[in-house]
């Protein structure tokens, strides 16, 4: 089961990569991605597979679309803040605690931070994240936890 | 080669000249910010955007084909393995001392 | 259209070019891996710029595979700064 479903990705890529779809090479892909599929259930499998119900697929698809918003907004703050010759920066670590039960959300979570404007996640220690903001005005958008609640609802609940 | 599609080009064009110029201001940035968690900040975001972008624009440009596939596919790429490298880094220098540099203090020498 | 993806194409290896400066002087060896990484996101765009104009299809994958390796060197850099060891647990 494991194997199958680590065989999926890997063949979807495979067919990306070929970009044909004659028998000779789908047959390949199948192959190398059942070999390879066997190997990654066996080593990399964590304890917790990242699977999504329909709901929270429909979700991560809002939650994706609104991350890439922030992306865009993040690289053009870092722009002002390069851009301005007195370089307006004053940058403090915080530590801020949540209340993640899956190894995904926490993954999700801190390359969030890391993609919205003015955060960076710099050490994560169980459900404790240190964040490096480039102002104290960064630190607050995330001790609203506006971004936390997004990530519980989609991997989570 | 065979785009003639001048609003499809237009597109292209654009979404290229934006990628390059947040590839300048990461530029910049990597070269002005005082330390090194300001600068991987400037690194992450402005090389996802630009990365981003600019690839993009060059999938736009090919079309509905094999090779613009190919090219969403490194757009994925880049959008997962920026953020985490540059997180991995900034963990390594946290974890080996690495003091964050504060406003006031003068930039740290070599 | 090609005169405008060679020029974006010397533009990034400019950029490419004033990001090893930062490499050179680093003042840590974080900020080199940093600069290096950088540097070759560069690369990989100009090497799709390349494909794009010669239509060369191969050149997409090599960029691929350049990115994939860009992603395991810095992890692999990153884990051995930490720990100063290659083999074991990660910590």
């Amino acid at each position: 089961m494991r194997t199958t479903k680590a065989a999926i990705p890997l063949l979807a890529f495979w067919l990306a990569i070929t970009g044909s779809l004659k028998p000779v090479d789908v047959a390949l892909g199948v192959i190398f991605s059942l070999i390879l599929g066997a190997w990654a259930a066996r080593y990399l499998w964590g304890e917790d597979a990242p699977v999504l119900t329909l709901r929270q697929a429909g979700r991560f698809v809002i939650y994706f679309a609104h991350l890439l918003w922030d992306i865009v907004r993040a690289a053009i703050q870092v722009g002002e803040v390069v851009l301005d010759p007195r370089m307006p920066i004053a940058p403090i670590v915080i530590a801020h605690r949540t209340s993640f039960s899956r190894d995904v959300s926490r993954v999700a979570f801190a390359n969030s931070i890391t993609l919205t404007p003015g955060t960076l996640t710099v050490d994560v220690d169980g459900n404790t994240f240190y964040i490096h903001c480039l102002a104290e005005r960064f630190a607050d958008d995330i001790a609203s936890g506006d971004l936390e609640r997004r990530i519980l609802r989609v991997f989570e609940r | 080669m065979t785009s003639l599609d001048p609003i499809r080009t237009a597109v292209a064009v654009v979404l290229v000249s934006v990628g390059g110029l947040f590839f300048l201001i990461g530029t910049i940035g990597l070269l002005r910010l005082p330390d090194f968690f300001t600068r991987t900040h400037a690194a992450t975001k402005c090389d996802t955007v630009g990365a981003g972008s600019l690839l993009i624009g060059l999938a736009v440009y090919d079309g509905a084909s094999t090779s613009a596939l190919k090219i969403l596919v490194l757009v994925l790429l880049v959008l997962v393995s920026s953020p985490t490298s540059g997180h991995a880094l900034a963990r390594a220098a946290y974890r080996t001392g690495l003091k964050p540099w504060r406003a006031g203090e003068e930039r740290e020498v070599s | 259209m090609d005169v405008f993806f060679w020029s974006t194409a010397i533009f990034l290896l400019v950029n490419a070019f004033a990001c090893l400066y930062r490499a050179y002087d680093g003042p840590t060896v974080v900020d080199r891996v940093l600069a290096i990484n950088i540097v070759v996101t560069k690369t990989l765009v100009v090497l799709v710029l390349l494909a794009t104009v010669f239509g060369r299809g191969l050149l997409l994958d090599v960029a691929l595979v350049y990115g994939l390796l860009n992603f395991v060197l810095t992890v692999v850099a990153t884990r051995y700064i930490e720990t100063e060891r290659l083999t074991g647990d990660w910590s």
